[in-house]
């Protein structure tokens, strides 16, 4: 049976960067700007989506002690795809992003959807789960991306929105992406206490 | 013992099956790809060919890659057509266009710069006795910090990386902090003539990324002069 | 670039965690405690070191027979099968450092340091000797900050820290201050 809890949930409740703490390499590597941040999102999504499908569909072929090399292999190669359609039709991108669009091989959402998910559940299930979970990562790192650009750059999708005088190019160097995506999680940290809060009185 | 071979044939049969599946993605895409590296090749010769305000040096712009080919100057077999013990490198092939007594020499040379290369396009025009290295067009620099030496690609940047007059080149070319000076904005003609790119101005904080970049024009300097063209 | 540069980039300038963000998440995951960071670290630098060198190798041959574009999938494989490889090894030789290492070590395959140095290796065009010498130093950075952090983190665990920084809100503000220490290294001449 298809559920559509299964699409929700990914967004907030188990959303993968900031509940799950997953993937965080190019979730701190690519947010420098809005675009890059959208651009790794939606190549996940795509990635994990196919994987997630292709996953489901072998899953009772594949025998349980080599699932894991099985999965690994199966998300290399849709990985490798990804990295070729990007070369061919989005070039600029694709040399943007260089080497984490084959590094999405080792994000531990796609590998770790595969096996707590994909693994377990029918296609339908599997591609409901990896939407779910693909566009909360995409929201999450568009959501860094554009803070990071806002704040480090005055910029959001290249168009000025802060002058010059109010720019902390901290942001866009290394040590503002910890930092900045420290702050976001302890934001929504808090939220979720005030909840707890409210639900215990 | 069986069970090793068993469970090593399922995990071949699905490589395989990968293996064949990105092959056949590959041959129908490669088209494309080749398309792409040499569109974006071709953008970059085309804005190296364009003076200061944007106009075209020549009439005759290769617009195809037979007409590129037509201009090949110099090539090698290997990728590489000379390097030096920075390793900064000029790649194959180096392009010669000739129009109106003008000789263009365009070539893609590189630097390392803060995590790898820093790839350019650049342009020189010789007339007569005369050579200056007109525009520069940066093409990979994906290794460098973003905001800091990424800033490299920004026009501001590659102006003052352009533009520079004989008397320039025939000095090494250096970024202003190492040469030990600042110029102000107005006296950036005087800079270049003195071969000292000014950058601590506009491009704060990078120092590798330009200092690549300088070791890239100074070595397709070399080539010039090693190829008897200044 | 010679080897001294090679060496000292990638432990310091270029460090794979607080310049390159690779290895991020063993960085957070193995990192309460000193021992599970030095284990961690000499497992990984093994490792590293290993898989830079063979995937190198193979790349070699598949440029060969013009399969560059397989690349990921094979590197990926071969640190598979050298994890496996190196896990059962040390379980035959040396119990006790299989006990140290224990779990950590077939985490090694999802760290993206190392398929991330491999792919470096290639795209930088080094021989095989740059090759190596960057593989290990990139372990040895990636080590050295896995040390110091968790070193930071054992202390932390006795600081008063606001509840919703608790856990790994704090972790990334300290990587975030240590990336910044790292940071000044950027103006070495080398």
């Amino acid at each position: 049976m298809a559920d559509i809890k299964n699409l929700t949930n990914g967004f907030i409740k188990q959303n993968p960067t900031f509940v799950q703490v997953l993937g965080m390499c190019p979730t701190l590597a690519v947010t420098t700007s809005a675009e890059n941040a959208l651009g790794m999102g939606l190549a996940v999504l795509a990635v994990l989506v196919m994987s997630n499908i292709a996953i489901s569909l072998i899953r009772k072929l594949v025998p349980d002690n080599i699932r894991i090399p099985v999965y690994i292999v199966v998300i290399a190669s849709f990985v490798t795809v990804i990295d070729l359609l990007m070369h061919g039709f989005t070039y600029d991108l694709w040399k943007t992003l260089g080497l984490f669009i084959p590094l999405i091989v080792v994000n531990c959402i796609i590998l770790g959807r595969a096996e707590a998910f994909a693994s377990k559940n029918g296609v339908l299930d599997s591609i409901f789960d990896a939407l779910g979970m693909g566009l909360g990562f995409t929201g999450s790192l568009l959501l860094l991306g554009s803070i990071r650009e806002i704040l480090g750059n005055g910029t959001i999708f290249g168009l000025k929105v802060m002058s010059e005088t109010f720019k902390m190019y901290l942001f866009i160097l290394p040590p503002g992406a910890f930092i900045a995506l420290g702050l976001l999680l302890a934001f929504f940290n808090s939220l979720t206490l005030k909840k707890q809060k409210k639900g215990g009185k | 013992m069986k069970n090793y071979i068993k469970i090593g044939l399922i995990l071949m049969t699905f490589t395989l099956i990968s293996a064949f599946v990105v092959a056949f993605i590959y041959t129908a895409v490669k088209p494309y790809i080749d398309n792409a590296e040499f569109n974006s090749k071709l953008k970059a010769i085309k804005t190296v060919l364009k003076d200061n305000n944007d106009n075209y040096l020549i009439k005759n712009i290769p617009e195809n890659s037979q007409q590129l080919s037509a201009l090949v100057w110099k090539s090698s077999e290997n990728d590489v057509l000379y390097t030096d013990s920075t390793n900064a490198k000029v790649y194959s092939p180096v392009y010669k266009i000739e129009e109106n007594g003008k000789n263009i020499y365009i070539m893609t040379v590189s630097g390392i710069g803060f995590g790898g290369d820093v790839k350019s396009v650049v342009s020189f025009v010789s007339q007569e006795n005369d050579i200056y290295l007109n525009k520069i067009e940066v093409i990979d620099y994906s290794q460098e910090t973003p905001g800091l030496g990424a800033r490299i690609v920004e026009s501001a940047v590659k102006a003052r990386f352009s533009d520079i007059p004989k008397s320039g080149l025939e000095k090494t070319i250096k970024v202003n902090k190492d040469a030990g000076v600042t110029y102000s904005k107005d006296n950036l003609d005087q800079a270049k003539a003195n071969g000292v790119i000014q950058l601590t101005d506009i491009m704060t904080g990078a120092t590798i990324t330009p200092r690549g970049t300088v070791k890239s024009l100074n070595i397709a300097v070399e080539f010039l002069k090693k190829e008897g063209v200044m | 670039m010679g080897l001294f540069a090679i060496f000292v980039s990638a432990i310091l300038v270029n460090n794979f965690i607080f310049s390159r963000f690779l290895g991020i998440c063993p960085f957070l995951g193995v990192s309460k405690k000193i021992d599970s960071a030095t284990g961690m670290s000499l497992a990984v630098i093994f490792v590293m070191t290993m898989a830079g060198t063979i995937s190198w190798m193979l790349n070699q041959l598949l440029a060969v027979m013009g399969l560059e574009f397989l690349k990921t999938i094979v590197f990926i494989l071969v640190i598979a099968v050298l994890v496996q490889f190196v896990e059962f090894f040390i379980k035959k030789t040396s119990p006790s450092l299989y006990e140290a290492l224990g779990i950590y070590l077939p985490l090694i395959t999802t760290n993206c340091a190392v398929l991330g140095v491999a792919l470096l290796n290639v795209q930088n065009n080094y021989n095989i000797v740059q090759a190596i010498v960057n593989s290990f130093a990139s372990a040895l950075g990636f080590g050295m900050a896995l040390v110091i952090f968790a070193a930071i983190r054992e202390r932390m665990d006795n600081n008063d820290i606001p509840a919703p920084f608790k856990g790994t809100a704090i972790a990334l503000i300290t990587a975030g201050l240590l990336s910044m220490a790292f940071m000044g290294f950027s103006g070495l001449k080398i």
